[in-house]
């Protein structure tokens, strides 16, 4: 939308009357009360404003071309209103998504020093040059001079410090850097972190991609150089990758509990935070459980069947033997079919209660890491379990051969598993490749 | 019915009212301005809040809490005595004072208050804030921005146009913001800050620096004289233009400790240079050179410290500037805009637009380096203008996905993993191939700086509004009921005769930390002022009320106490 209507104006390089005219109509248009009028508005606004500044940049510079709406600032500043302009249309990809780094367009000046001495000219101005007016007046080529000498001596510290072979380096020896009075000054200091960065850069090159420091230095070194917060300026010299490489310490390093802690008074004791252990996170990408598997459940089970079965129907077969006179010897032969008539029907009982039970899995299943599931991936009830368990004995009573030799085809989601709308999730393996992806 | 706004301060607590004339600070019952944001509990479990409780920090420090602010929004809880609290109880029971004085001031019930967050303030920190009001009685009508109270203050008296950089350091956090004024309007361009920055923090290293230097650590320490180095610190940072010779007790062993401004400017400089950090970036936020800022304004009490303004006025080439009471500024601005919703006389043609000050967003799949773990995918980018709602569509990242985990993040960091949870919301989508499937996630932000967040499943259009689980530090509606009726049960010194309470917390608290002679005269004045408070004669309690204080005040060293 042209934002020139928007405001109620006729293009102007007034950047005065763009904001007395958002100013009048902002006062009916309260972000609280109107919050979409406001936004279209203040996009309006923003938009106006920098169209303004740059008429009155090329009116300033006596050039007579027409105004094209595509110089650079006006192009930041429509992309900028497009991504608070909802909704947007194209459908991103959830897979990688770099976001721009803000930082990439620093207002900044370019540090002074960079790995060389500074060069005798000076353009911008530096900031101790400024800091004069506040302090004694001193010649600027000393002050100069003595900056630059400071950000050597420094440097060559550091460098031993990286260099030095055998006796690790503790954190407390990089204190030297905080004492420089010099580290006040913006300059000085950028000079200096972005120039031991580079010295960083290049030991962590000589061995072998190895982060140059522990974490706990480099905890210490951002927090006087503030790497993590000028990453994306420091990567637009140095790379993405390298960057990564050099602050991956941070990276692995956890949250400052500890220091959330020393700043409170008094107390008799902090009970540290219960940790909210409810429901373990669920993977996001689930596996179905191959046929293997699930055959090793079922062997696994039948003996824990078999097990928890043999001292009964020993009871049951001798009382049967008595009863038919045998003299209180059993045959073999009776037993096993006893055991076949029992085994079976127990096995599915346990299937019965126990997969809609809060493990989702028989024993065999759970040694195994599987669970139930119906298609929402939540636990059974008891009468869609039942349902399983008829779908299980009918489909494979039916036509055991045929059955087992589609199943083979049907990669974890099998027949039974179809007709009863339920799931057998490989819960373990979904797990692992959720944190190896992590 | 009046609206009162609230600066709920690490240290110190104030509030105020609009009066159709301007702002009214509001007194507590100790005649003070400002309300030490201390709680404690005493031998009987009789809960104070202030003055008297900040008398009680050293000698009684497993039954007094001072900066619980910082521990807002996450589930550490804190022993008084024989109960537990949690930093939302505590600064309830602050508010809960605040409200009182309040009351009787304005001689009728408050139920609405207008109260001051840190810019920097994440969401689980406002939300608790929130919640804190309710469990102090009072509707939160807004959340506003500290720094942006300062500059609504500033901008109202100093009735000035142009660029304006706040810089708010205060006991616990530091915020900075840019703003312009034009014809009555108040633009904040850009907040930056440090939760974890403030005047504490340069009291905490001082500490850290003679504990090193004696080879001795904090745990091998006792509370109470851990207390009392504190104490002993705080007055020497507020007294640093002289030299000072400080003689500290660290268990058993007496030593002496020399307080330059050299050695406190070594001690402090990283902290200082982490100062310098939000600066630059709200700068660089909002695309301006340093030269653009027309002035630089200095709220909270540490920016009192010489050391803070010199390396301000170093980053810009002039001294900053202070024409406003830093300690009263946050409150009197939030008093603004609690005078500004209620539509208050002589503020019709103000209006004020703020920024979210951090990156909205969640997670998503990194396949350039899967190692890392996920990247963030921002969607509210930090300063935006609020309200903001901010749509994005995003898709399953693999094949027969039939749950989408949409986590909810705040931060600027790259990997997702490093930014502050502030919960997840799970959509069930159909099957299919990857990338088939998608869903728009929605961020609201309002002028609260609170996040609503809800998706629609695309192809189903079922739509789920946040729901969002296991929140640091927040309570649910059972929680809040349980809460509400302990803290309903708790007992409250009665307001009168506080002062008479604060005077012998002072007392004691000299006594304790005295001794020979000066410590008997000290038992001697305090049992001649309780035997007049038994007597009960008002008259009298006035006349040795005076000269009992007068006697302290000769006594003691630390005057700003
Ligand atoms: N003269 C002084 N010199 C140095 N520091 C001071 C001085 N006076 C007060 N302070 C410091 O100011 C801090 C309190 O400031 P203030 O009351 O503005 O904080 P707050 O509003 O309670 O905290 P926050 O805004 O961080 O929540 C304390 O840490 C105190 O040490
Ligand atoms: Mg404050």
């Amino acid at each position: 939308m042209d934002p020139w209507r928007v405001l109620g104006l006729e293009a102007t390089e007034d950047t005065r009357a763009v904001k007395r005219a958002y100013a009048r109509l902002l006062k009916s248009t309260r972000p609280d009360e109107h919050p979409q009028q406001f936004q279209a508005l203040h996009a309006a606004y923003k938009r106006a404003l920098a169209l303004a500044e740059q008429r009155a940049r090329t009116a300033v510079a006596g050039d007579t071309e027409p105004e094209t709406e595509t110089g650079e600032q006006t192009k930041k500043e429509s992309t900028a209103a497009e991504t608070q302009a909802p909704p947007l249309k194209t459908p991103e990809w959830s897979a990688p998504v770099v976001p721009d780094d803000p930082l990439v367009a620093p207002v900044e000046p370019e540090p002074a020093f960079q790995d060389q001495p500074p060069p005798p000219a000076r353009d911008p101005e530096p900031a101790w040059a400024v800091a004069r007016e506040l302090e004694d007046q001193e010649p600027e080529e000393d002050e100069w001079l003595a900056a630059s000498r400071e950000h050597e001596r420094l440097l060559i510290q550091c460098q031993a410090l990286l260099e030095r072979e055998g006796q690790p380096v503790a954190e407390q020896e990089w204190r030297f850097l905080a004492n420089s009075s010099w580290m006040l000054d913006s300059t000085f200091h950028h000079g200096l972190g972005d120039a031991l960065m580079a010295r960083l850069v290049e030991r962590l090159r000589q061995q072998d991609n190895k982060p140059p420091l522990d974490a706990v230095t480099l905890g210490y070194l951002n927090s006087l150089f503030d790497w993590e917060g000028r990453r994306g300026l420091l990567a637009a010299r140095f790379g993405d990758t390298t960057m990564d490489q050099v602050l991956a310490p941070l990276d692995a390093n956890s949250s400052g509990d500890q220091a959330l802690l020393q700043g409170l008074r008094g107390g008799k004791e902090t009970v540290p935070p219960s940790r909210q252990t409810t429901a373990e996170p669920e993977p996001e990408t689930l596996y179905f459980t191959g046929m293997t598997l699930r055959m090793a459940a079922i062997v696994i089970d039948l003996l824990v069947v078999a097990a928890l079965l043999v001292m009964p129907i020993w009871v049951v077969s001798i009382m049967v033997a008595d009863f038919n006179g045998t003299g209180g010897d059993i045959s073999i032969e009776a037993f096993m079919g006893f055991f076949l008539v029992l085994a079976v029907p127990a096995y599915l009982l346990m299937a019965l209660v126990m997969e809609a039970g809060p493990k989702q899995a028989t024993p065999g299943k759970r040694m195994l890491g599987l669970r139930v599931t119906n298609l929402e991936f939540q636990r059974l009830s008891f009468l869609h379990n039942l349902w399983r368990v008829m779908a299980f004995v009918v489909v494979n009573a039916l036509t055991s051969k045929v059955v087992i030799l589609v199943n083979l085809f049907l990669k974890g989601n099998l027949l039974h598993d179809r007709v009863s709308r339920s799931h057998v999730i490989n819960w373990a393996r979904s797990q692992r490749e959720e944190n190896d992806g992590q | 019915m009046a609206i009162i706004g609230i600066d709920l301060g690490t240290t110190n607590s104030a509030c105020g009212v609009w009066t159709g004339q301007g702002v009214e600070l509001i007194s507590n019952r100790l005649g003070d301005v400002l309300t030490p944001s201390v709680v404690g509990v005493d031998a009987s479990g009789e809960i104070m809040v202030g003055r008297t409780a900040r008398q009680r920090l050293i000698h009684h420090s497993d039954r007094t809490v001072a900066a619980f602010k910082r521990l807002m929004g996450t589930d550490h809880k804190i022993t008084l005595g024989d109960q537990r609290f949690s930093a939302t109880e505590l600064s309830s029971l602050v508010l809960r004072s605040l409200k009182e004085d309040a009351e009787t001031y304005l001689g009728e019930p408050v139920t609405e208050a207008v109260i001051s967050v840190p810019a920097y303030f994440n969401d689980n920190q406002r939300h608790a804030t929130k919640q804190a009001a309710e469990l102090a009685g009072l509707t939160v009508r807004r959340l506003i921005n500290e720094p942006t109270a300062a500059a609504m203050a500033y901008g109202l008296h100093e009735k000035q146009e142009g660029l304006f950089l706040i810089l708010d350091l205060g006991g616990g956090t530091f915020d900075v913001s840019l703003l312009e004024f034009f014809d009555g309007v108040m633009e904040v361009h850009a907040s930056a800050g440090d939760n974890f920055l403030g005047g504490e923090d340069f009291v905490d290293a001082m500490i850290d620096d003679v504990l090193a230097e004696h080879e001795l650590s904090r745990d091998a320490l006792p509370a109470s004289v851990m207390q009392n180095l504190y104490l002993q610190m705080e007055g020497a940072k507020r007294r640093l233009g002289n030299a000072q010779t400080l003689s500290l007790k660290l268990g058993d062993r007496e030593v002496t400790h020399e307080v330059t401004p050299e050695w406190f400017a070594r001690v402090v400089t990283p902290l200082l240079l982490r100062v310098k950090h939000p600066i630059e970036r709200a700068l660089r936020d909002a695309n301006l050179h340093p030269d653009k800022v027309d002035d630089v304004v200095l709220v909270g009490g540490s920016t009192r410290l010489a050391l803070f303004r010199s390396t301000v006025g170093k980053m810009f080439g002039r001294l900053p500037s202070c024409h406003l009471d830093p300690d009263t500024v946050v409150a009197v601005g939030a008093t603004i805009q609690a005078g500004l919703l209620a539509r208050g006389e002589g503020l019709d043609d103000v209006v004020l637009t703020d920024v979210c000050p951090y990156t909205l967003g969640t997670g998503v799949i990194n396949e350039d380096n899967p190692r890392l773990g996920d990247y963030f995918l921002p969607i509210i980018e930090r300063n935006s203008v609020v309200p903001i709602s901010v749509e994005r569509h995003l898709s399953t990242a693999s094949n027969n996905q039939t749950k989408m985990k949409i986590r909810i993040y705040q931060g600027e960091n790259r990997l997702v993993e490093k930014n502050v949870y502030l919960g997840e919301l799970s959509v069930t989508v159909p099957k299919g191939p990857r990338g088939q499937e998608s869903v728009i996630v929605r961020y609201s932000y309002d002028m609260n700086g609170l996040l609503e967040v809800d998706v629609k499943v695309e192809s189903t259009g079922k739509t789920y509004y946040q729901l969002i689980e296991h929140t640091p530090g927040a309570l649910s509606e059972d929680d809040k009921a349980r809460s509400l009726q302990r803290l309903a049960a708790l007992k409250f010194h009665p307001r009168d005769g506080e002062e008479n309470r604060a005077l012998l917390a002072r007392g004691e608290r000299l006594y304790e930390s005295s001794l020979g002679d000066r410590r008997e005269f000290i038992a001697d004045l305090m049992g001649r002022f309780e035997q007049v408070l038994d007597r009960q004669n008002p008259l009298d309690i006035a006349r040795v009320q005076k000269e009992f204080k007068e006697a302290l005040d000769s006594l003691e060293s630390e005057d700003w106490f």
